[in-house]
């Protein structure tokens, strides 16, 4: 399709809505992409979802650099270098994203075989985004890659049309946001808590916690905090002259990959051959040279941070904190809702423990006799996609949130963002 | 004769009263050392003054803050080189051309931080973000940057403007048009819906209005660091420490250089590699 130079890419006329929608689900390590269609009722499943790795990557031993989707490809991830376009949420170096996103839209292996102009963009943003970058954000979709709509929102709230994860919870009809919900996104860059209301965040009240990016598969989150104790307790070495066996339970040795046998590392209680922290040793079992780290008391101090972040110094209370600090900033009638309907996505909360711990210390904070249901969505990755999917199903609701190019052009990207952050009726 | 007087350089200079009221942290200027040279002399001398719970010194805030900052980075190296080459859809887009604005925005080297700092930098400039509502006659005060838990009057604000919200004028139609608050949820009196009604209700669980919850939604996004989580409180246990080499209890605490560890075996690894004690 040849156009002239100069001329808007896209072929839609104003007020027309493509049939496919893309939702991006941008996140600081990888990309939730698929495509919704508010044309037919299909409904979307979390297999419709591709994660796309969000970096560049480049390895020093094959002399390639990886872009997105590629680095699926590597076979060989020892020294790799990245680099994350995306800062603490929000991306803040688009030369990397553009090279990202177009690759990830293109038609080769791995890409989605995407063309901007025939498609809706649904795009996810945190909150609290400095205006300059919500600005380059709009600039870029719309005059770089040529979307015809386009609609920004912040990630947390789209997952108010998400599937509920409380058994008791009724599941409504596809177009319809749950009522209230209280949505504690544990990610890569940060743990942000937004309490939605029928799927509108409540921005007085939404808070965020600067610890994030714990994707260990050793890690677990201690159910309390004696039990935290007898965790320590159980992994320390013990004294010079008080020498103690370490709980092999507890502390695993965690063989390092190598990628010519082991592809992905695994883990196995500690022998006690093992010395020292990190030994290169001959295996017995198959006479094979390997890597092995002892892991011990950092399988779980290191979760703890979420929970205690003034273990290492941060002046910032724990997660349990900083929830009842958003839930305080909302008037005293709406903090019983969201308490009963707290709901855990991001890539943390697949940390084994953490929900159960979660839900026992808002237990032991807040009064008796209000409930607290604390839940982990069915697929805490792919959560917001898929409520953004099945949002996107609802013809009604792409109008009323999708901005054309043709009114960007027209009224400006300070109208834009103030129709974004939910300012003006249509 | 002429009239002469003094003017005032500073403006706000009222009548000081020459004395004030100091919190009594129980310092007892017999204990404190005369001239603190050494480590743990100015340790002392800095728990007697200031935090009995042993607030850090501003040397080791400093430490904590560059312990985080190299926690925080993901090493990710904006070295790497992305290489362009012409993607199908630039290919079959033709070659087009790129907008100033565009242009500007994928050569701009700014990271996170610089935007962070601009974005203060204009909320110190301006009364308040750009303003949303435009109905509001008065300036905003200007937006605070201190979290918002760490304000001593934000649940009396939140309370007094969420239920004073001047609402038939501020309330054209509904943004993004969620039906009303649903027929189905207990309405606790029999009051009509209208967004006039600003009464307090007497139940405390009771939900608040349509006014107040359309005042809420519509409050313009907190900035960036307003929306941080505030400090734990002052009554919350110390920070616990923990042994700088092996992760257990830090029950020790270095004379020299103030770093933990939790034994003998611990000591002499801190003694040799860790201990700060000639810095």
């Amino acid at each position: 399709m040849a156009k002239p130079k100069n001329v808007p890419a896209s072929t839609l006329s104003t007020g027309d809505l493509a049939s496919r929608t893309l939702i991006l689900d941008n996140g600081a390590h990888t990309i939730k992409a698929g495509f919704s269609s508010h044309l037919t009722s299909y409904q979307p499943t979390p297999s419709d979802c591709t994660i796309i790795p969000n970096c560049i990557a480049r390895s020093t031993r094959d002399k390639r650099t990886y872009i997105g989707p590629e680095l699926t490809t590597c076979l060989d991830y020892g020294e790799l270098a990245y680099r994350r376009p995306v800062e603490k949420g929000y991306v803040v170096n688009w030369e990397g994203e553009k090279a990202i996103w177009e690759r990830s839209f293109s038609n080769d292996e791995g890409g989605l075989g995407c063309d901007p102009a025939e498609t809706n963009l649904i795009l996810t943003e945190q909150p609290n985004a400095p205006v300059a970058l919500q600005r380059w954000t709009d600039e870029m979709v719309f005059e770089e890659f040529g979307f015809g709509a386009y609609h920004r929102t912040i990630g947390a709230s789209l997952n108010a049309w998400a599937p509920s994860p409380f058994p008791s919870t009724t599941d409504s009809a596809s177009g319809l946001p749950v009522e209230c919900l209280l949505v504690v996104d544990a990610g890569y860059s940060h743990t942000t808590i937004t309490p939605l209301y029928h799927g509108r965040p409540l921005h007085n009240a939404i808070r965020r916690l600067d610890v994030g990016e714990i994707k260990e598969d050793v890690c677990y989150v201690s159910p309390s905090l004696t039990a935290f104790a007898a965790d320590l307790e159980r992994t320390w070495k013990g004294g010079r002259y008080d020498a103690r066996e370490l709980d092999t339970t507890v502390v695993v040795d965690y063989v390092l990959p190598d990628y010519e046998h082991i592809k992905r590392g695994y883990h196995r209680p500690h022998d006690a051959k093992v010395k020292g922290g990190r030994v290169l040793r001959v295996d017995e079992e198959t006479g094979r040279r390997e890597h092995v780290v002892t892991v011990g008391n950092e399988r779980f101090t290191v979760p703890e941070l979420l929970f205690t972040p003034s273990d290492i110094g941060m002046s910032q209370t724990g997660l349990c904190g900083v929830i009842l600090q958003s839930i305080h900033s909302l008037p005293e009638g709406l903090r019983q809702v969201f308490l009963a309907n707290v709901i855990v996505v991001g890539g943390s909360g697949l940390l084994p423990g953490f929900v159960e711990r979660l839900d026992a210390e808002l237990r032991g904070a807040v009064d008796e006799d209000l409930v607290v249901r604390v839940a982990r969505a069915q697929d805490p990755l792919k959560n917001s996609w898929l409520g953004s999917a099945r949002m996107a199903q609802d013809e009604g609701n792409l109008r009323q949130r999708m901005v054309m190019r043709g009114e960007w052009m027209e009224h400006g990207e300070g109208w834009v963002r103030r129709r974004f952050a939910g300012k003006m009726g249509r | 004769m002429p009239h002469i007087e003094e003017l005032p350089l500073t403006a706000g200079k009222a009548a000081a009263p020459g004395w004030s009221y100091v919190p009594d942290t129980g310092y007892d200027p017999s204990k404190a050392p005369l001239n603190p040279t050494t480590a743990r002399s100015k340790r002392k001398y800095a728990a007697l003054v200031g935090g009995d719970r042993g607030d850090l010194s501003l040397r080791q805030q400093g430490q904590a803050q560059k312990l985080i900052a190299e926690l925080d980075d993901d090493r990710s190296r904006r070295k790497i080189e992305v290489p362009t080459r012409k993607s199908a859809a630039e290919e079959k887009r033709g070659a087009r051309h790129q907008t100033s604005n565009v242009a500007r925005i994928l050569k701009s080297e700014k990271t996170f931080v610089h935007y962070l700092d601009d974005e203060e930098a204009l909320l110190d400039k301006q009364p308040a973000r750009p303003s949303y509502n435009d109905e509001t006659p008065k300036p905003a005060p200007r937006a605070s940057k201190t979290p918002l838990a760490r304000r001593k009057s934000t649940a009396l604000n939140i309370e007094s403007s969420a239920s004073s919200s001047p609402a038939p004028a501020a309330l054209p139609q509904t943004p993004m048009g969620p039906p009303p608050l649903p027929h189905h949820l207990p309405q606790p009196t029999s009051k009509p819906q209208s967004s006039t009604s600003t009464a307090q209700d007497p139940s405390p669980y009771a939900l608040p209005s349509d006014a107040e919850l359309e005042a809420l939604l519509s409050a313009p996004p907190l900035s960036y660091s307003a929306a941080q989580s505030a400090p734990p409180p002052r009554t919350d246990p110390p920070p616990r420490r923990f042994c700088d080499v092996c992760g257990y209890w830090g029950r020790i605490k270095c004379l020299s250089c103030g770093g933990r560890y939790c034994g003998l075996g611990c000591k002499e690894a801190h003694l040799q590699d860790k201990c700060l004690r000639w810095k």
